[in-house]
């Protein structure tokens, strides 16, 4: 306990600094994100709740050193050595104090996260505060755990950074490229598919690293699996530094790494890593590149040997363990090869497969739609889905083992990416991501599942919900009332509301235009987010015509808003612009979108009609005249219509803008809707074809 | 008592220590002599138990002395080159004996470091070479062990302090009991400070003896005759060395002074003196009845 305290009063130098550093950075940055112009209206992921804490992690390595320095100095070494104290309750008290220093740091940068949190009112996932506490914990002690290790090795600072790197870095190195080189040859796999040990979001050291060119595992480094199982190489780090710690002669001090074994395994994992790289973009060890790889890890193999022990000798001799290097790396290669050949092997016909499993469409995302968290849970063992998966899985093979590629065809409005996770009868699960050619057939074979079917047509509670917004306009009290008459519309009427799950149809008009019909005409959007357990989720709902009230309720709430003298101000505006006084960055832009307009068939349909005009395009004469002499036409008709929120007959939602691009002022009047008498509807539509045929021509 | 058993410390290929044996009884001053890697320092690490023995061992009281920390609270070592923590006083390396050292006595420290003149709160890195070491020997003198080791301490002391840091030793072994073990190349730095001394030569101890009986057990006998005589006049005295110049013979002796005196009385020399030998000499005549031959003054080699 005594040296406990002295040494943690010792690593008073680095501790005290970088406390003070992360968390004034935390402070500071939290605080333009918390209460700045632009504050965070969702829950973050939990690894962006204190940045700064990322690279705090490295400070395990400082905290290693300037606990062990000691090591490194042999009158210093002899000093600690002769006191009463047993190498392991010295390894012990650094390593406590350490924990205490980096622990109580990050324990402060997240409490004042959480403080600045409460104080804001921003939107967050309480578990992630002791989920992050917990992994920046573990992440920062397998850091210093792998330099305690470091130091344990070595006499010298240069080679204890050295043993660090290459106890951190190397296995996670090959690892990585193993799992780079299965993902690089067959494109049904990503790198969500890998099985853990392969993952590079589940392992700590490399996640971080990676995490920084793909966004895909922001959201994954910090979980409880990920820390628990990150939690086991940081215990095996730190009793295998406490063997080496108890086991270093006090005569290593100053003498570099002194152990030839040492020396040489470092130089052969060095070696490794890079005739590994072979695997990167589905390169062949036996090959041209190959061959210089080889000699690029040779020449490293040497160099790093003569620099730890500057022994030619030693160096000669050791060539039997680069041979043996290039062996291991040949059987990894092969290994490579073979898992390759193992996953394209495996297409297991229906009736192995036991249940299938949809992990999301969204699942390469940022925050997972609510739907997806509750499908992820559906295993489907239907044998019409069996069927199609077996086979669209094996048609996915069959292509890539053709062109040696598989081409996502990307154009198709049907298609559609998924991963999946098949558990076979054998008890086996694989997981592929692979391209289903059409949503609606899958869709509907998921729809024979009735929990899909309840999935699809749920909604978080409300409570789980952060984040609402509809319009900058309305207010959000304003969107709840939508949201909650979305609800209750869409759950009485057993609709379903993520669009990707809704049945996609495409109506085209006579003239071979798509149009949204009937109950899919579009009247607004209300998106959400927050979270559920842990997970954080959002959902960007489509308000249409299916659920009228609530169309109603939007068309009422935008009408509370119109404000006097309207028209007035509009006409002014449309003179303005028609005159010669309109300078070139003055515009006017209104935007007209009428609903249940009848066509031909019965059907009722939406039309959008946008007229823009500029100083600029008025530059075009015959533009100018069309789009002036429409704006008036419309305008004329439209200022005669009243609000209204009955969705049962034509009307309009209208909206304009004026913008000055010299003084940036612009004016724009929030969206109205307009229902007309009947004679001026059928102006309307005679006027909205006139202007299609204008405009056409 | 400390007890070396076949001691064996090797640094690569190189042998440190080989084969070394001795015992250093409780409440003496033991001193190592040697030459530069003798392996006097290599010895003192093995006995305080920084260093592991590669074979043999060494023990206090029976018991092998490496991580052992009970025995290791019995034992302070200031080494050759005393190291401080960055930027640490005095005070800040007292904290770090304390946290080791159970019986540390602070009030020992603060009136030791009274008497040494030393500031404790000013930082080490700004000592003279001299106050370093005077700042090692105060923080081991203040542990409350019962076991000294020093190594080449007395070099770079001013001969004031290095009396006081005798005087100390002294003190600490009269009124505590403490063992107290130096190590230097110098034979006559510690001739007048130990009770015992042990010659390290390559590795090895090739004597080890007390300084008194050292001193005691061999003079130097001077004669000379009226008449021509040789060596035989000395039959019956156990001779290290003799030598003539002339008609004065001078012979080295091990044995009682007045007994050899009052032999060779009976021959009526014309000349008689029985000299004094100083400790280098005792060591180097000791040596080369072993069968050694070096310089003593030098160590050996």
């Amino acid at each position: 306990m005594k040296m406990y305290k002295e040494t943690l009063r010792k690593l008073i130098p680095i501790g005290v600094p970088l406390a003070l550093i992360t968390i004034i950075y935390t402070v500071i940055t939290s605080g333009q994100n918390y209460f700045g112009t632009y504050v965070i209206s969702a829950s973050q992921a939990a690894i962006r709740l204190a940045p700064v804490l990322v690279y705090y992690t490295l400070s395990g390595i400082l905290f290693a050193y300037y606990g062990f320095s000691y090591l490194f100095r042999r009158a210093a070494s002899d000093l600690y050595h002769s006191l009463p104290i047993s190498r392991f309750d010295l390894y012990l008290s650094t390593t406590l104090a350490t924990a205490t220093w980096m622990g109580g740091t990050i324990v402060l940068n997240l409490l004042a996260v959480l403080g600045l949190l409460l104080i804001s009112g921003c939107p967050f996932v309480p578990v992630y505060i002791p989920m992050a506490m917990l992994f920046f914990f573990v992440a920062s002690m397998l850091v210093y755990a792998a330099a305690a290790v470091g130091c344990a090795l070595s006499g010298t600072l240069l080679t204890a950074l050295a043993s660090t790197g290459i106890v951190l870095f190397v296995p996670r190195f090959i690892q990585f490229i193993v799992a780079r080189g299965v993902v690089a040859r067959v494109p049904i796999v990503g790198w969500l598919d890998l099985p853990a040990l392969l993952n590079p979001a589940s392992n700590i050291a490399t996640g971080m690293v990676v995490m920084q060119s793909r966004q895909v595992f922001v959201s994954r480094i910090i979980n409880m699996p990920n820390t628990l199982y990150s939690m086991l190489p940081m215990l095996v780090l730190l009793l295998l530094g406490a063997w080496l710690f108890i086991r270093r002669s006090s005569e290593t001090a100053e003498k570099g790494t002194g152990r030839k074994v040492w020396i040489i395994a470092t130089a052969s994992l060095l070696a490794l890593a890079a005739l590994l790289l072979i695997t990167v973009d589905n390169h062949r060890l036996l090959s041209m590149y190959g061959v210089a790889l080889v000699a690029i890890a040779f020449l490293v193999f040497v160099v790093y040997q003569f620099i730890a022990s500057r022994n030619i000798k030693q160096i000669l001799f050791s060539t039997p363990w680069f041979l043996l290097t290039c062996a291991v790396a040949f059987a990894l290669s092969l290994g490579i090869d073979a898992t390759v050949e193992n996953i394209l092997g495996k297409t297991p016909a229906p009736t192995e497969i036991a249940s299938v499993q949809f992990r999301g469409h969204d699942e390469k995302m940022d925050n997972l739609e609510y739907t997806t968290v509750l499908l992820q849970e559906i295993d489907y063992t239907a044998d019409s889905m069996k069927k199609y998966v077996s086979e669209t899985l094996a048609d996915a093979v069959d292509r890539i083992k053709e062109k040696d590629f598989y081409a996502f065809d990307v154009y198709s409005q049907y298609q559609t990416i998924e991963p999946i996770a098949i558990t076979l009868t054998s008890g086996e699960t694989i997981k592929r991501t692979i391209e289903f050619k059409n949503v609606m057939e899958l869709n509907a074979l998921r729809e024979e599942d009735p929990f899909f079917q309840a999935a699809i047509r749920a909604f978080p509670t409300l409570d789980s919900i952060q984040y609402i917004n509809s319009d900058i306009l309305l207010t959000k009290e304003e969107s709840l009332a939508l949201l909650t008459s979305f609800i209750s519309e869409s759950q009485k009427n057993g609709l379903v509301p993520n669009s990707y799950y809704r049945p996609r149809s495409q109506y085209l008009d006579d003239r071979g235009y798509a149009l949204e019909v009937n109950g899919d005409q579009t009247v607004g959007r209300i998106s959400i987010a927050g979270y559920v357990a842990d997970k954080r989720i959002y959902e960007y709902y489509t308000l249409r015509m299916e659920t009228p009230e609530t169309a109603a309720l939007m068309m009422r709430t935008y009408n509370a808003y119109i404000k006097e003298g309207m028209f007035d101000r509009l006409a002014q505006a449309l003179k303005h612009m028609a005159s010669p006084l309109a300078i070139e960055r003055e515009s006017l832009s209104v935007n007209l979108d009428f609903y249940n307009l009848t066509n031909q068939r019965g059907d009722r349909y939406t039309q959008s009609v946008n007229l823009y005009i500029s100083g600029y395009t008025k530059h075009d004469e015959a533009y100018a005249d069309i789009y002036l002499t429409y704006l008036e036409k419309f305008v004329e008709i439209i200022k005669r219509g009243t609000p209204t929120d009955n969705t049962d007959r034509m009307f309009v939602r209208f909206d304009w803008f004026e913008y000055d691009g010299t003084s940036h002022r612009h004016e724009q009047e929030p969206a109205c809707y307009l229902a007309f008498s009947q004679e001026d509807e059928l102006a309307l539509q005679a006027l909205i074809i006139e202007w299609q045929t204008a405009t056409m021509v | 008592m400390i007890t070396a058993k076949n001691l064996t410390k090797r640094f690569s290929d190189v042998a440190a220590l080989h084969n070394l044996n001795c015992q250093i009884p409780n409440g003496c001053v033991y001193g190592l002599v040697g030459a530069n890697g003798a392996g006097k320092s290599t010895f003192l690490r093995l006995a305080t138990g920084v260093y592991k023995p590669d074979e043999g061992d060494i023990t206090l009281d029976g018991t092998p002395v490496f991580e052992n920390i009970t025995l290791k609270k019995r034992f302070a070592f200031v080494s050759d080159e005393f190291w401080a923590m960055p930027q640490s006083s005095m005070e800040r390396m007292a904290s770090l004996y304390s946290a080791a050292y159970d019986a540390f006595d602070h009030k020992r420290f603060t009136s030791l470091a009274k008497e040494f003149g030393l500031d404790t709160g000013r930082a080490i890195a700004t000592f003279s070479k001299g106050m370093r070491r005077q700042a090692a020997t105060i923080l081991a003198l203040s542990t409350g062990a019962d076991h000294y080791f020093f190594d080449e301490t007395f070099d770079g002391l001013d001969p004031v302090m290095r009396n006081l840091v005798k005087q100390l030793l002294y003190a600490q072994v009269v009124d505590t009991g403490a063992t107290v073990i130096i190590s230097s190349h110098s034979l006559r730095e510690l001739e007048d400070t130990c009770d015992q001394l042990a010659l390290l030569y390559q590795g090895g101890i090739v004597m080890q003896s007390d300084v008194s009986d050292l001193k005691t057990s061999l003079f130097k006998l001077q004669i000379a005759f009226g008449h021509d005589f040789d060596k035989t006049v000395f039959d019956g005295l156990e001779l290290l060395s003799y030598t003539r110049q002339g008609s004065v013979a001078n012979a080295v002796v091990r044995g009682d002074k007045e007994k050899s005196r009052a032999l060779m009385q009976q021959q009526n020399p014309i000349l008689l003196e029985i000299l004094p030998v100083t400790l280098e000499e005792v060591f180097l005549f000791e040596m080369e009845a072993l069968g050694y031959a070096f310089d003593i003054t030098q160590g050996g080699n």
